[in-house]
């Protein structure tokens, strides 16, 4: 029989000095604080063992392989986790030891419920396919990502069963209820406020022993539980098989094998779902985790103190946890609860020689193994090196890592233009047609005028970019769902480091690139509070999809040859001035402590059509709505300011000049002078702070009526031959250039802001006005001034 | 002048809408976006 070691006889050492592809085992984690129980909340206890897959491309952070699944973390991070070799056999916690099944808890009787909705809530570690499966269930389109942080706050839905409607409400991705972000507090603060009557814990098949760690916790919660086993096509092709009878008896809970991608199972889900909440007002015990006579003891004990709390809660006090600790501050008996849980808390350390998070860990990760040791049977024939996991060796290795994301983002920006070139086309000629058809059939007047250079001519000229948005995000899709984005956060993640940031925050700036609005609520799943104040002060220079109408009008008209690599340099400007920023409020108003950072990287997986298309027609449709909204009206007034107030005998510039519109823009043309701009130019980016794209609405009919043609010439002819009265080119590829940079950079539209306020607070959206106009005009001047002289 | 009638009752409906939006927006029941996105937190809550 082989000799345990005892921990302290063993020579320990950190997990960042082992080399790639080791084989090691955990000993400890050492400190203290939130990381370390999420670390050992994810698996990092006492005899795991570890593989060191890779290095990321600059080094840092490792990938390492435990419990099944690919887990990245920063070397200093790694540093506090000891380790041994895989070999030594190391005497287990009593923790992990102590398998004691599960105990019956006798319940209350059921408050009657507030309202008469029933409601289901989503509850899982993040992606798991919550959302997959909340799509499919109530043919929602909520945005899915083969990554975690993609839902950052609640989503609600119904589906009708039997002729009852529930409502599901899908919640953030949690590894655990002990809160370590804004998402996870969310999380346990929504079962613990709102009681849904049921919970659908979705457990990636795939991965159940970390999984379950959080169906431990939800088990401790005393609510109706269905459990949803996910991605089960590709556990049933591992050739590992699961006593699904056996592990529903043991955790008191039906299970379900599902595939939420496809919707098998769903069906079944649903209907367990409903029997469950059917059967809980008849249901007088709860099916718990047994941790044990001292713990068992310790939560009897302080029960007869406050009957009224779940076990949750009331392991959570014994564990000194701060949330728990609030909610006795309102009892009578608050004193005594916090002195006997103290007394209880140094009873149950004494007895197993270690802190309370380590023994609590440790107590549920024992019940998982040992219940997964009496159910699953693994297949020893299974291929370890998952297909999944092979494209890694090119896309994260150290040298082509890198260069493989710039040339992903280049394909993807020469196929918007390239792809998109001929439906644009076909838009361009209808709207000219409509346009030509309108001034045809009407009379001369003020409406027509309306109609053609107002309407026309500001909501065509953002139409005509619909296909290049489809196509983009098209792409941004494939990536997403495919996994290769975490991978994306895990190469970048020693630059962010560098910046202030860790890898974490590449998630908000990728959703950026669409969309500043969710990027902003997606800074949630960032636990540090500074990191996530600089994340949203940065997220506004990822360039979003509404600026991209003015790129690809100005590309195209100037800059024929390159204009996958142009694109391309304004997404790289606006991340280098993101990452400046980011640098400069780390060191001065922003100073913070270093950030730790761990993220699990999914498994490659194929995306699916689905999803490609949903995603598609989000998008597109979200384009269409704003066309319709605010671009329409946008439009609208622009052609009014322009228009108004008439007077006789002046020519079309004339008309122009003195309009309101000319007015205003004439005040502020010293401004934006010293850019290259004009005042036509000024005034576009004034009325891009409703929506970006209004730019090039304005500039649509702002430029109408500078031609003589017979035939209205698409905008980007005009641009190219509109001169000022000295008869000068007004844009060439210098101030085309410039006037890009200007829109990449200066203040964001008014939803962004006001996302800001709310996520971060009314000071810093000033800040963020203030401060993004002038790095826009100051990058704009230097770029003009230099460029000017270059050319 | 029919046609400027017109043509003045849209701006005006336009400047409406705009006014709205941004009442609604200062009074917190508007975040100011216009994605139309069925559970967008930030564009205008539907009346039930």
């Amino acid at each position: 029989m082989s000799q345990k070691n005892d921990i302290s006889q063993v020579s320990l050492r950190p997990l960042d000095n082992e080399p790639v592809g080791a084989v090691v085992k955990v000993a400890r984690v050492q400190g203290g604080g939130a990381f370390r129980q999420r670390l050992l909340e994810m698996g990092f206890v006492r005899g795991a063992e570890i593989t060191v897959i890779k290095n990321a491309p600059l080094l840092d952070p490792v990938e390492y392989m435990i419990l099944g699944s690919h887990i990245s973390l920063r070397r200093v991070e790694a540093a506090r986790v000891m380790v041994v070799d895989a070999e030594v056999e190391l005497q287990a916690t009593a923790g992990s030891l102590a398998y004691n099944g599960t105990t019956l808890t006798v319940l209350d009787e059921q408050d009657p419920m507030a309202d008469n909705v029933l409601r289901v809530a989503l509850v899982g570690n993040p992606n798991c396919g919550k959302t997959s499966l909340f799509n499919f269930v109530t043919g929602a389109r909520e945005k899915v990502g083969n990554y975690g942080g993609v839902t950052v706050d609640s989503k609600e839905g119904s589906f009708v069963i039997d002729g009852h409607r529930i409502e599901l409400v899908d919640l953030p991705g949690t590894y655990s209820l002990t809160e370590y972000s804004p998402e996870e507090m969310y999380v346990r603060t929504y079962l613990r406020d709102k009681h849904p009557d049921a919970i659908l814990n979705i457990v990636d098949a795939g991965n159940m022993e970390r999984n379950l760690y959080l169906t431990t916790q939800i088990m401790d919660m005393n609510i109706p539980m269905v459990i949803a086993l996910n991605m089960w096509d590709e556990f049933e092709k591992s050739g590992d098989r699961l006593d699904i009878e056996a592990m529903s008896r043991l955790l008191g809970a039906p299970i379900i094998p599902v595939t939420a991608r496809d919707g098998q199972g769903v069906d079944r889900v649903l209907q367990a779902c409903y029997q469950a909440i059917e059967e809980s007002e008849q249901k007088t015990t709860h099916k718990n985790v047994n941790y044990g006579t001292t713990v068992e003891d310790a939560i009897a004990q302080l029960e007869t103190l406050r009957p009224d709390l779940n076990r949750y809660t009331l392991l959570k006090i014994i564990e000194n946890d701060r949330h728990a600790l609030e909610l006795l501050d309102t009892a009578d008996n608050a004193q005594q609860v916090r002195q006997q849980a103290d007394r209880l808390r140094e009873k149950i350390e004494r007895e197993y020689n270690d802190d309370i998070v380590t023994v609590v860990s440790d107590l549920k990760y024992g019940f998982v193994r040992g219940a997964l040791a009496e159910v699953l049977t693994t297949n020893s024939n299974k291929d370890k090196k998952q297909l999944g996991y092979a494209l890694d060796v090119v896309l994260t290795n150290r040298w082509l890592g890198l260069p493989v994301l710039f040339l992903l983002m280049w394909v993807v920006f020469q196929s918007t233009f390239t792809l998109g070139a001929y439906p644009q086309q076909w838009i361009e000629s209808g709207v000219s047609w409509i346009g030509r058809w309108v001034d045809s059939v009407m009379p001369a007047g003020v409406l027509h005028d309306l109609l053609v250079d107002g309407i026309i001519a500001g909501v065509g000229g953002v139409l005509v970019f619909l296909p290049n948005i489809l196509i983009l995000f098209f792409f941004i899709s494939l990536l997403e769902d495919s996994g290769y984005m975490a991978r994306a956060a895990f190469i970048v993640d020693r630059i962010m480091h560098r910046i202030g940031l860790h890898g974490k925050s590449f998630i908000p700036y990728l959703i950026g690139f669409g969309c500043g609005v969710p990027a902003i609520m997606a800074t949630r799943t960032l636990e540090n509070r500074r990191d996530r104040i600089i994340t949203i002060l940065t997220v506004p220079f990822m360039s979003c999809s509404a600026r991209l109408p003015a790129y690809l009008l100005l590309v195209s008209a100037f800059f024929a040859a390159n204009q996958g690599l142009v694109l391309m340099s304004l997404y790289l400007v606006g991340i280098l001035v993101a990452a400046l920023t980011a640098i400069l409020l780390s060191k001065t108003l922003l100073k913070h402590d270093h950030t730790q950072f761990v993220m699990e990287l999914p498994p490659y997986r194929t995306p699916t059509a689905r999803n490609a298309a949903i995603h598609m027609w989000s998008k597109g449709s979200q384009y269409l709505h704003k066309m319709g909204t605010v671009i329409l009206v946008a439009s609208i007034i622009v052609w009014a300011l322009g228009y108004f107030p008439r007077h006789e005998g002046q020519t079309q510039q004339e008309q122009v000049e003195n309009s309101y519109m000319g007015r205003m823009g004439k005040a502020i043309e010293p401004v934006v002078r010293p850019l290259g701009f004009n005042w036509q130019m000024g005034v576009s980016v004034l009325t891009g702070a409703a929506a970006k794209e209004i730019v090039v609405s304005t500039m649509g009919v702002l430029y109408t009526g500078e031609t003589a043609d017979e035939e209205s010439a698409p905008l980007k002819e005009k641009l190219q031959t509109v001169t000022d009265a000295q008869g000068n080119h007004v844009f060439n590829p210098v101030v085309a250039y410039a006037f890009m940079l200007f829109i990449l950079l200066y203040f964001p539209c008014i939803a962004a802001l006001t996302a800001i306020k709310r996520e971060a607070g009314t000071r810093w959206m000033i800040f963020e006005i203030f401060y993004t106009t002038a790095v826009a005009w100051v990058v704009t001047f230097i770029f003009y001034q230099v460029a000017s002289l270059l050319a | 002048m029919t046609q400027t009638l017109i043509a003045l009752f849209i701006v005006a409906l336009a400047l409406c809408w705009v006014l709205v939006r941004l009442v609604r927006t200062f009074k917190g029941r508007d975040g100011g976006c216009n994605c139309g996105s069925r559970d967008c937190p930030h564009c205008p809550k539907k009346e039930s």
